[in-house]
């Protein structure tokens, strides 16, 4: 923009420049001089999108001397008006100028000539620093000033509304034509092939075949030499681009074997709630790292396992909440049998070395002092000496002490479990009695204990089905556990409400084999019960329930012999029709046969089939008969004990016995064969235990064990695979003892029996 | 219930047993018959290791699983049974 001054202006008053917006240029020529009166203007200085509106635009005006209207008009295009501008923001200058306008318009027109040569010195003046402000502001784009309110337009106006368009109707609408230009090309880059069928291709074949040939004869030609040449390579400009740096997680996993497995093998639910658990994943796994743990949990990133963590402690709160779950969750119960276990085992490691036939190690680190070499010492020295027992350890638990032992039998597959049977009728009104199931891998508490509702008088496992244990009782009834349930569902069959149950004790269960002709499937087994009543009987799991048939009823025998007695036996005869049974065994192998004991003394051989007759009769004993058993090495051998204080070896078919043992004068309560040994077998008197080995003497006990005082011991047992006897006492204790030095070896086992039976002079008279 | 609570107490009064400690699936120690420190120590170090020798077992064969642990040491033995991520811990020193 421009500023134009003429020297008559300058005399007479500042000249108004022409403001930014252009609206007009002034220019005032030497030749008028006249006066010219300058009006303020009000316009707008710049801005871009101000408009230079018709009504409030009059502030310049013109006038000459006649009053005559020579405003010129404006010579660059005007902008449109803005109709919103009423709302805009003024800026100052526009207040200014506003101000400055109403001033002016409010004056009358009689003082218009002063006042406007007051005002337009003043607005001049004005315009001239909003020239310049304006000017400054010019190359800014982004202005803010906006348009000024129009105030109420005083003068006409020269019509400077629109742009291009003057003079034309608003209303009017108004054609638009639409043309398309002309298809600009932006690449033409013509072909190197033509086609065969084009017209100018005979043209290009024959410039081809040319050309090959002038290429081949260019290598001789003279015309042409081989030149090389050298390209400009520009020269490489580096660039440098700047980025935001791309952050890097590390994240690892560990794929184990199994955790993959797991992800196959787990159901689908599980993945739903892996999200829930995601987050108490985070914080768990942050907790963890709070504790500075170097903890595996962030490492492997195995989440699986991990979820599976949250998903049994999301809901719980509390340390007891948490620990009743624990606690009573089944395979807790598991770990808790095997952890006491494994503690007890480590308490009794040697003494169940000893009893496996380990050799005991002495543990390196051990505190305890050192008698150890001294016993080393003496032990060598009494290599040679007397077989002895050695006491390794006894089954007590609170729950037992003090019962008196009846029975004990092993398992017939696990080795490791032993029943022992509780009972105590001594004292006139039996009690209840108590059945424990011991294990050898927890010696200090018994894993099954189920009580009975009378004393226990005689136990023993099954072979078929090795779970069930029958019982016979004092009362008379037989019961058969199964010792792998818990103690609730345990016992599975008793016959107190079966109608032909014994009346009298039972003092024997066996299970015996019975032959199965008809198929080659394992043989049935049978249990026989022998009772006070006289009665042998069978006992069958039926559908209705648990009932028993009678094999054979022991009649009292009337012995000719006996007969000068008189009276006496005739009474007798007449009281006691029935002789009570007190032991029975079944012949190893032929199972059809068994050995009976009674209370007279006899024992018979019966069979299962004649329930009518014995077969045979063994006299010998003239007190009960306690025990009879088989030999396991030789068929046809067994041993019999009575309360006659003596012990015999019969052979099957021969009426009296090959050998007789005698020691001491008290009842024998038992007896059992080694089960390791043919030639060994061990008795219990009411005070003392006693192990005979026959191949060492058989005249006196190998080996022999005296109760402690106040206790009495019922039950013997030995032990499958080991040297080991079990004592049970009225104490409720079944203390094992190991056979040290026993030379019974194996060596010695095959016809040494015989050798000795046949050795002994004669068999032994009445 | 009763049954399971009388059998930790025996185990905690065999002899020997120097002191039992049950920790739940977060690690941490819900039972315990020793002081807090050692309590802590236990079952932080116990259940990384046991840890770690489930993931050994499993790696070779992943249908089998650990069901017992025993660190046999020159004072005592730490026997560790886990279930279910929980962990039964039992110190015990055999020789005394």
């Amino acid at each position: 923009m421009e500023k134009e001054m003429t020297p008559t202006l300058l005399s007479n008053s500042f000249n108004g420049t022409t403001n930014s917006s252009g609206s007009g240029e002034f220019k005032v020529s030497r030749r008028s001089n006249q006066k010219i009166k300058f009006a303020a203007s009000l316009n707008h200085n710049n801005s871009d999108k101000s408009s230079n509106s018709v009504p409030h635009k009059k502030a310049i005006k013109v006038l000459d001397a006649q009053r005559r209207d020579v405003t010129p008009l404006a010579l660059g295009p005007t902008r449109l008006e803005e109709p919103q501008s009423k709302k805009k923001p003024l800026s100052l200058d526009d207040l200014f100028f506003n101000t400055g306008a109403n001033i002016f318009k409010s004056s009358s027109v009689a003082d218009v000539a002063s006042s406007r040569l007051f005002c337009s010195s003043f607005s001049s003046m004005s315009t001239m620093e909003s020239g310049l402000l304006s000017r400054s502001c010019k190359t800014e784009d982004s202005f803010p000033l906006q348009d000024v309110t129009p105030p109420p337009p005083a003068h006409s106006a020269v019509p400077l509304e629109r742009k291009c368009l003057p003079e034309e109707n608003p209303d009017q609408g108004f054609d638009v034509t639409l043309t398309e230009t002309d298809t600009f090309s932006l690449l033409d880059i013509s072909p190197t092939i033509i086609s065969e069928d084009a017209e100018g291709a005979e043209a290009v074949k024959q410039r081809n075949i040319h050309y090959a040939e002038f290429c081949k004869s260019r290598m001789a030609n003279d015309n042409y030499s081989e030149r090389s040449t050298q390209a400009f390579v520009g020269e490489p400009k580096t660039k440098h681009v700047q980025t935001n740096k791309n952050s890097s997680v590390n994240k690892s996993t560990t794929a184990t074997s199994w955790d993959m497995y797991d992800s196959l093998c787990k159901p689908v639910d599980a993945g739903e709630t892996q999200e829930a658990d995601q987050e108490d994943y985070f914080v768990s796994t942050k907790k963890e790292k709070d504790k500075a743990e170097g903890s595996l949990s962030g490492d492997t990133g195995s989440t699986l396992s991990f979820v599976v963590e949250m998903e049994t402690c999301v809901d719980s709160l509390t340390a007891e909440s948490d620990q009743d779950k624990i606690v009573l969750s089944e395979s807790f119960q598991n770990s808790l049998l095997v952890m006491e276990r494994v503690v007890v085992l480590n308490i009794f490691q040697p003494m169940l070395a000893a009893f496996r036939g380990l050799p005991v190690l002495k543990d390196p680190y051990s505190t305890e002092k050192k008698p150890a070499a001294m016993e080393q010492s003496t032990e060598d020295k009494d290599w040679f000496l007397t077989p002895t027992l050695e006491r390794l350890w006894a089954f007590a638990c609170p729950l037992s002490i003090g019962r008196n032992i009846t029975s004990m039998t092993w398992n017939k597959r696990n080795p490791d479990i032993l029943a022992v049977g509780y009972g105590d009728w001594s004292s006139g009104s039996p009690k209840p009695g108590l059945v424990c199931c011991w294990s050898l891998k927890n010696l200090m508490w018994s894993e099954r204990i189920f009580p009975c509702h009378s004393s226990v008088t005689c136990l023993d496992f099954s072979a078929n089905n090795p779970g069930q244990l029958a019982v016979g009782m004092y009362d008379g009834s037989v019961a058969i556990y199964n010792i792998q349930a818990k103690n609730q569902v345990a016992c599975i069959a008793n016959s107190r409400d079966t109608s032909k149950r014994h009346q009298q004790p039972v003092w024997q269960v066996i299970w015996t084999k019975q032959q199965l002709q008809l198929s080659g499937e394992e043989r049935d087994e049978v249990l026989v019960s022998v009772s006070g009543d006289g009665r042998i009987t069978k006992w069958l799991m039926l559908s209705d329930g648990f009932n028993c048939i009678d094999l054979m009823v022991v009649k009292r025998i009337q012995d000719r012999k006996e007969k000068p007695k008189g009276n006496q036996e005739k009474i007798e005869n007449v009281l006691l029709p029935v002789t009570p049974v007190l032991c029975v065994d079944f012949h190893p192998t032929d199972a059809g046969i068994y050995v009976i004991g009674t209370w007279d003394g006899r024992m018979h051989k019966c069979s299962f089939s004649n329930s009518a007759h014995f077969l045979d009769t063994y006299n010998k004993h003239f007190s009960p008969v306690t025990q009879v058993e088989w030999s396991r090495f030789y068929p046809d051998v067994f041993l019999s004990c009575s309360a006659d204080w003596t012990i015999q070896l019969w052979q099957l078919d021969t009426m009296t016995p090959k050998m007789s043992f005698t020691s001491v004068q008290s009842p024998v309560d038992s007896i059992k064969w080694s089960p390791n040994c043919s030639m060994v077998f061990a008795a219990v008197y009411r005070q003392r235990m006693e192990v005979w080995d026959l191949s060492s003497s058989i005249l006196l006990p190998t080996a022999v064990h005296h109760a402690e005082p106040g206790v009495t011991l019922g039950s013997v047992l030995l032990a499958k695979g080991s040297d080991c006897v079990l004592v049970g006492d009225s104490g409720g204790r079944v203390t094992v003892y190991k056979l040290k030095n026993f030379r019974a070896g194996k060596q010695k086992q095959v016809n040494n029996l015989d050798d000795i039976m046949q050795a002994v002079p004669g068999s032994l008279n009445d | 219930m009763a049954d399971v609570d009388e059998t930790l107490k025996r185990i905690e009064s065999h002899k020997g047993v120097i002191g039992t400690i049950l920790v739940n699936g977060d690690g941490i120690p819900v039972r315990t018959t020793l002081d807090n420190s050692t309590t802590s120590q236990y079952a932080r170090l116990l259940r990384s290791f046991t840890a770690l020798a489930s993931s050994a077992v499993r790696d070779v064969d992943p249908q089998n699983d650990l069901t017992f642990v025993r660190i046999r040491s020159k004072k005592h033995e730490i026997m560790v049974a886990p279930e279910n991520n929980n962990l039964l811990i039992v110190i015990q020193n055999p020789c005394e």
